[in-house]
């Protein structure tokens, strides 16, 4: 009996089991995410496109912080090597010198992360019912800037146009920057422009019609299609959204993220932390303290104004400056007798502020200069550029917005394409048109130039007094091809200096891409 | 013990109703209360009173009476007369204990696998705050590091470094049953038993869980009989232990003169035309200001009462302990309830319920303490009004910092565990267990306007959330049965674990003021979600297993097992892991040429075979995901964060071990020694993915590594007399860690370490400094890279170069580093690849962060009521990177002094042969690591002494109410050798397991002098 009690218990129990050994196993096991999506189930609708564009913008900030700069900037001759303590990463680029350890420059991590959201939202958007085109055009926008400054950069590099969702067949070959251009660059920013609504011809901070005509521009102008540079130059003209800044401060004020305003009768003001606003913004990459997380930081006075500063204004730069625009009162008067200076100021040593100084020369060259009037303070070669800041402070601090596209470029970058287009008085005209607006004396034909040549050389002096610290001018010696004429003799002077070849105006591949991928070729010449 | 009753029986002889009294005491003749005396084979028995006096009246049938009491070698004594008085010994086997490993009782005796254990009596001689603590240079293979800082946890690493997962080092832990990550919260008074499974074939049974190995904690319960009270209160006061030297103002000034450039030193500086200036009298000593005399405070209270058919036990901890550092503390009160039911022979049923808050005040360490011992001597730290300076020069006040910044972690913890079980027969029972384990973690920051950047217009704040809890449920039966010689034992059953974690976090939130820390206080624009720290995530458990487990006369033992999980962690395609296991054993001592050896009492060797596995990782690393975060002009937007690996598995563990248990003279000398070889196969690891892709990485299973050693402990009483005792235990492991393979053969760095097939983990990889070029011209050496001697004349001015002696006259190189050539007084580089260049290719592994060996060794003197008792313990062969110390070193920043051997013992003039290069400012000061601060890690540390009293029985007595009083004082910490000139040489890892031995300055270490109080009621 009792035997017969525990047979059945067991069988009881043991069925018990048997039943929980083979049902719902699975069930038990399988699990699903909360707080994040597959995105094989995302892109339903345009609030998830939406969502995928600022995605990539978002992936713009990192990447460009600091490296638009790096790319554009510092190989050109506007700096020289800030102080034998700063690291070898940034001083290499003042010297020509890149080497494929340079991870701050060349490496691609946040660079192919922006091209893959920017992929997901090309490849996904357009499978919506309904979609918002703009976005579309917002997304190849963005993909046709990252992949010209790639061009630009490096020449050829993998190509990814799809979004990356497997992890295969990821190591690829260099494809070369012709068939970039011509497959992706090119057929993006055009798709770019048609995809946008008229509606969508400007936005501060997001690419919009006038912006992809400017990036347009560039490419055109980079593979030496002026005609169509031209045009696309001129639609942003005649939008007629911009105007070039009309005074000292207006001019400033596009760049200014800082406290201390030097325009303010206070020596020490407390002014507004950012400006940064001005008829000239084209597009800027915006950043904000509002964003968490110092990748959502520009952090740019790193470059431009650390306390151990890597780079400080050339001798080169400044010369060029003072002898354009000289510093002393007879040195201005004898050359620009009709033209009187902009920067009149209160004395700060004076009680009375109706007692000013008047200060001889550019106004932007006490604006770009560290110590703004006070050129004692640092010397001839040892200034830090203060264009964006006047103080050092906390990268974590620094939102500054990096400026990609500006009134200013477009106009003289329009008076240097007219010049090789074979219309130098239209060139003047315009040259002398941004003369006025920054209250400068005007120039004459003379001085401009005899020869296509001259003249374009001058265009470039006056590109590089404006634009400096905005990185366009080592893509303005790529453009018009004299980095070479231009940076060798300068480079035989410094003791680091490597004189530059034709293959490394490009830059090298760095070192960790290629260990990761066998299938990459280091650029030649490094 | 069959045995011995058989050898008995036969003994009775004649019947007679007798009464018989006498006293029992153990071997110092201290009366033992509360022993059950029995008369053999009948139901007649007693039990003796408080001073071991028993009075029995036998019945007819046996005359021997069997005296037997817990922690004491039952005795069986044939009645002769009326006065029987008996001597028990001390069990020093415990051959009636069990162990629960896994799903069944296994006597311990009978354990095939490596285990390690110490009981309570031995954790609280440490006066642990922590568990572990109390477990430190106590068990063989197992190594415990302090993290740092009051309530900072332990880092446990059992059997080396299996896994490449940050986090996942640390081993499963199961309190009573309940299985648990983390067990920072129970009181150690709590513990009865601590054992460590270390070996493949025990720990197979916690299957994914278990390849880090298994600590077992039994609490304490509940006993049948009175009420007892057990009251402990402690009271210890720290200080800091070897303060770091640190330059002083007159050090600093010189060094500041030493950098300036000739045409500096025409003007003369602020400090110079201002030579009364007040500034310059300031030398602070900060560590002195920041350190002070810390204050803990620990009681516990428990009570424990129970009959036959409930048993209870309930024990309330608090303890407060204030850090060596101004403005630290740990506090935590905890309680724990355990009941245990048993109705009936068919139904036991029990229940544990464990609550805890702790509260964690600290600061940042990295805002602190690198500050220490790089600030700038004259800077102030106190305004003339009586504030802490703010921010100078970028440089935070570290004295400003660690009063005024408020960071608190608070944790309440509740755990309750619950079991039934139904008896279906004797040997067949069935389980059935629920467990909850709840935590929620909040960090909570403040950092008020004076230690922020002048820029901040407001005070910032912080919140976290964590929430974890996780429910698990298990169903088994249970077979066990004795026919004759054979033993059988088996187990099946399953387990269902499921995880939820919710995590809410809000960083630097912009505060209106500082009058208000809580966030109805914040400012509505300057609010924002962490998203990093904000989201809900959830994994299961489903495993299903059984084994069984048969011996033959305790001599010949075998046993298998095996589980199989079914994680949520992995895909459809890798869901499921089998892991078995197996061992076998050999009781030498109870073959007949041993049994009844004087000399060996106990010999067994046993072999067992072990598969495991881990999964901590992510959890939904097997998918791709987009998630929001991303973030621009004020819209939100989301972002890949991840490429999924479907095929991602778990690491799998095979492990091996070998091992021989003896016990020699009735266990007064003991010996474990296990060997082991450890293969973790599939380690996961995130390895770099082409970043042109668009990830920089992806979870793989990548790679395997093998960790083997030998774990010798030894112990035993080496003095026994009526009034002394000296008891001893030694241990020591030896261990070997070696990456066997990894994906594609390729090296990967993690930081600054590097892993490399055929190395083993924690290789710190850097640049290798052979010294200081005493002039210019001393880097100069041949094609072959051999170093030529430079040649001066009178006038100091160089001739020549000279090779053994000979003039050289071929080409000479010269070592280039940061596009410089080398001079005088900078580090002479080791240039590996013969370049001439230094680069990154010529760094090399310059140390390695993992022990050789490590241990313990343990001594306990008793002589009548008083007790000395001491702990040494020791970490040998390993490398520390004193990282702060190159901070502080490199000369980056005006702002940072580096230390006082630096600025004294630097290269200053063409010639001088010196430890440390010139103090200019030259980029190569950062080329890191610099060999020159990798240094021997190795310590010995006296981990504590403790003289203790006993107030005499016979004093009590007279009291009435006082079952035991003592009192102690101890020390902890008192004394370490060690070449390591940083706080403290025992690291913790804190969760990472590539980076051993990386100092970057964390909480020192404290020296404690406690004194406590025990009292039983």
């Amino acid at each position: 009996m009792i035997s017969k009690k525990i047979k059945s218990y067991l069988i009881f129990s043991f069925s018990v089991l048997l039943f929980l050994f083979t049902s719902a196993c699975d069930d038990l096991v399988d699990e699903s995410p909360v707080s994040e999506i597959d995105p094989e189930n995302f892109f339903t609708n345009n609030n998830d496109a939406l969502a995928a564009v600022i995605g990539i913008y978002d992936g713009m900030q990192p990447t460009f912080r600091l490296k638009h700069y790096l790319w554009g900037e510092f190989r050109g001759d506007s700096y020289i090597n800030g102080n034998d303590g700063a690291t070898s990463n940034n001083i290499e680029l003042t010297s020509n010198d890149v080497t494929s350890g340079n991870g701050n420059a060349v490496r691609w991590n946040d660079f192919y992360n922006m091209i893959n959201r920017a992929n997901e939202a090309i490849v996904n958007i357009p499978q919506i019912e309904g979609f918002d085109s703009n976005l579309l055009a917002e997304a190849l926008a963005i993909r046709a800037y990252a992949y010209f400054q790639a061009v630009r950069v490096w020449g050829g590099v993998p190509l990814f146009t799809e979004p990356t969702r497997a992890p295969d067949g990821l190591q690829r070959p260099r494809t070369d920057a012709q068939t970039i251009l011509n497959e992706v660059i090119i057929p993006d920013m055009l798709a770019a422009e048609a995809n946008f609504d008229e509606g969508r011809l400007a936005d501060e901070f997001r690419f919009s019609l006038t912006s992809i005509w400017a990036l347009q521009a560039d490419v055109y102008g980079f593979i030496g299609d002026d005609e169509s540079a031209r045009t696309a130059l001129m639609k942003i003209v005649d939008s007629g959204r911009f105007r070039l800044t009309e005074s000292a401060e207006e001019w400033q004020n596009m760049f200014l993220n800082d406290d201390g305003d030097p325009f303010s009768l206070v020596v020490e003001s407390d002014g507004p932390l950012k400006i940064q606003t001005g008829p000239e913004l084209i597009m800027s990459l915006r950043f904000s303290l509002d964003e968490s997380g110092t990748a959502n930081r520009s952090g740019i006075f790193t470059l431009f104004f650390a306390g151990i500063p890597s780079y400080t204004l050339s001798p080169a730069l400044e010369n060029k400056w003072i002898e354009k625009f000289p510093i002393d009162s007879l040195g201005w008067v004898t050359r620009y007798p009709d033209t009187d200076p902009v920067l009149i100021l209160p004395d700060p040593t004076d009680e009375n502020p109706a007692n000013t100084t008047t200060f001889y020369g550019d106004f932007r060259y006490y604006l770009c200069r560290e110590g703004f009037v006070n050129l004692e303070a640092n010397g001839v070669g040892a200034a830090r550029l203060a264009k964006y800041n006047k103080a050092n402070y906390n990268a974590g601090l620094d939102d500054s917005d990096i400026v990609l596209y500006r009134y200013a470029h477009i106009i003289l970058y329009l008076a240097e394409i007219e010049n090789r287009l074979g219309n130098p008085t239209r060139a003047l005209e315009i040259v002398n048109e941004f003369r006025t607006a920054r209250q400068l004396p005007l120039v004459d034909a003379v001085e401009f130039g005899a020869s296509e040549d001259e003249r374009e050389l001058f265009i470039l002096d006056e590109r590089q007094l404006e634009l400096v610290g905005e990185g366009q001018r080592w893509w303005d010696l790529r453009r018009t091809n004299r980095a070479l004429e231009l940076l060798n003799p300068i480079l035989d002077t410094l003791s680091t200096g490597v004189p530059l070849t034709q293959e490394r105006l490009l830059f090298p591949i760095f070192d960790e891409h290629l260990l990761e991928n066998p299938m990459l070729d280091q650029t030649p010449g490094y | 013990m069959s045995a011995m009753v058989l050898f008995f029986v036969a003994m009775s002889s004649f019947v007679r109703a007798q009464e018989v009294s006498g006293t029992i005491t153990d071997i110092n003749g201290e009366p033992i209360p509360g022993v059950n005396v029995v008369q053999k084979e009948t139901t007649n028995g007693v039990s003796a009173d408080f001073d071991g006096n028993y009075s029995i009246i036998l019945v007819p049938g046996s005359q021997i009476l069997v005296f037997s009491s817990v922690g004491f070698i039952s005795k069986e004594i044939t009645v002769n007369g009326t006065t029987v008085d008996v001597i028990l010994e001390e069990d020093t086997q415990n051959l009636d204990e069990v162990v629960v490993i896994g799903y069944s009782q296994i006597p311990r005796e009978k354990v095939l696998g490596a285990l390690s254990s110490v009981k309570s009596e031995e954790i609280v001689q440490v006066t642990p705050t922590n568990a572990f603590e109390g477990a430190q240079g106590r068990l063989a293979g197992v190594q415990i590091a302090t993290n740092g800082g009051p309530g900072a946890g332990f880092d446990i690493r059992v059997r080396g470094t299996s896994t490449f997962s940050a986090g996942g080092t640390g081993p499963l832990y199961v309190v009573d049953g309940q299985q648990l990550d983390n067990i920072d919260n129970i009181d150690p008074n709590d513990i009865a038993s601590l054992e460590v499974l270390k070996d493949g074939a025990t720990t197979a049974i916690y299957g994914t869980r278990g390849a880090n190995g298994v600590v077992l904690i039994t609490t304490k319960s509940g006993k049948s009989g009175e009420l007892n009270v057990d009251v402990n209160i402690v009271t210890g006061i720290n200080s800091l232990n070897g303060a770091i030297p640190v330059a002083n103002t007159a050090q600093r000034l010189f060094y500041e003169d030493v950098r300036r450039t000739d045409s500096q030193r025409e003007n003369p500086t602020g400090n110079q035309r201002d030579s009364l200036n007040l500034l310059l009298r300031n030398s602070f000593d900060l560590q002195e200001l920041i350190t002070r005399a810390g204050f803990r405070n620990q009681v516990n209270v428990s009570l424990s009462a129970g009959s036959e058919k409930l048993k209870g036990y309930w024990n309330v901890g608090f303890l407060n302990e204030d850090g060596v550092v101004v403005n630290s503390s740990f506090r935590r009160i905890n309680t724990r309830l355990k009941l245990d039911f048993t109705p009936n022979k068919k139904f036991a049923a029990s229940t544990n319920f464990n609550a805890s808050f702790e509260e964690f005040s600290g600061l940042n360490e990295s805002q602190v303490f690198q500050q220490l011992v790089e600030r700038i001597a004259y800077f102030p730290v106190l305004e003339p009004n009586g504030d802490f300076t703010p921010e100078i020069a970028g440089r935070q006040n570290p004295l400003a910092e660690a009063n005024l910044r408020q960071l608190r972690l608070r944790t309440w913890r509740g755990q309750s565990f619950n079991d039934l079980q139904y008896n279906i027969t004797p040997t067949l029972s069935i389980k059935s267990t629920l467990g909850i384990n709840f935590r929620l973690r909040r960090n909570n920051d403040f950092q008020p306007l004076l230690v922020l950047n002048p820029r901040n217009t407001n005070p910032l704040g912080s919140i976290r959330d964590r929430i974890d809890y996780d429910i698990q449920q298990e169903n088994f039966v249970n077979y066990y049965e004795e026919f004759g010689k054979h033993s059988v034992a088996g187990f099946a059953g399953m387990q269902i674990l499921r995880r939820f974690r919710e995590e809410f976090g809000i960083s630097n939130a912009l505060f209106v003021s500082e009058d208000i820390q809580t966030f109805n206080n914040v400012d509505p624009n300057g609010l924002a979600i962490n998203s990093d720290q904000t989201f809900n995530t959830r994994s299961n458990i489903f495993s299903l297993f059984g084994g069984f487990r048969y011996d033959f006369d305790n001599k010949y033992l075998v046993e298998a097992a095996i589980r199989r999980d079914g994680s949520s962690r992995f895909g459809d395609n890798q869901e499921f892991g089998y892991f078995p296991s197996g061992s076998i054993g050999w009781r030498v001592s109870n073959e007949e040429f041993l049994k009844g050896s004087a000399i060996v009492n106990n010999l067994l060797i046993r072999f067992g075979y072990g598969e495991t596995g881990n999964d901590r990782i992510g959890d939904f690393e097997f998918t791709s995901a987009f998630e929001p975060g991303a973030i621009y002009n004020g819209i939100s937007g989301v972002l890949p964060t991840r490429l999924g690996n479907p095929d991602l598995s778990w690491e799998s563990t095979n492990q091996t071990n070998i091992g021989l248990d003896l016990g020699m003279f009735r266990n007064r000398l003991t010996l474990a020694v296990d060997l082991y070889r450890k293969d973790t196969e599939d380690l996961l690891a995130n390895v770099p993915l082409p970043e042109e892709s668009g990830f920089g990485s992806i979870r793989q299973n990548v790679g395997a590594v093998r960790n083997q050693g030998i774990e010798i402990a030894l112990g035993g009483t080496i003095l026994t007399t009526k009034n002394f005792s000296w008891n001893s235990n030694f241990n020591i492991t030896f261990q070997e860690n070696e990456v066997t393979r990894l994906a594609g053969g390729t090296a990967f760095q993690s930081g600054d370490y590097i892993i490399e097939e055929g190395e083993p983990i924690g290789n710190i990889f850097g640049f290798k400094n052979l010294g200081v070029f005493p002039f210019s011209e001393s880097n100069a050496f041949t094609d072959d890279g051999v170093q030529l001697t430079p040649n001066f004349d009178a006038g100091g001015e160089f001739v020549n170069y000279t090779l053994n002696g000979q003039e050289f006259t071929g080409n000479v190189n010269q070592l280039r580093n940061d596009g410089r050539v080398l001079e005088g007084g900078d580090i002479f580089w080791d240039d590996i690849d013969g370049d001439f260049v230094i680069t990154n290719d010529d760094r090399q592994v310059i140390g390695n962060g993992l022990p050789l060996a490590f241990g313990g060794f343990f001594n306990d003197f008793t002589y009548k009521t008083i007790s000395l008792s001491f702990l040494l313990d020791y970490t040998l062969g390993n490398d520390i990177w004193r990282r702060w110390d190159e901070l502080r070193n490199d000369l980056n920043s005006a702002n940072e002094t580096p230390g006082p051997d630096r600025i004294e013992g630097a290269w200053l003039n063409p010639g001088d042969i010196t430890v440390y290069p010139r103090l200019n400012r030259v980029p190569q000061n950062r080329d890191r690591p610099n060999s020159f601060f990798v240094t021997d890690g190795g310590f010995i540390r006296l981990r504590f002494v403790r003289l203790g009293y006993d107030v005499p029985k016979s004093a009590l007595e007279q009291l009435g109410f006082l079952k035991q009083c003592s009192f102690f004082v101890s020390g902890n910490n008192l004394l370490t050798w060690t070449n390591y000139p940083g706080y403290n040489p025992e690291l913790g890892t804190r969760g990472n397991p590539l980076q051993p031995g990386l100092d970057n300055l964390r909480f020192p270490n404290d020296r404690e002098v406690i004194f406590g109080i025990n009292l039983k009621f």
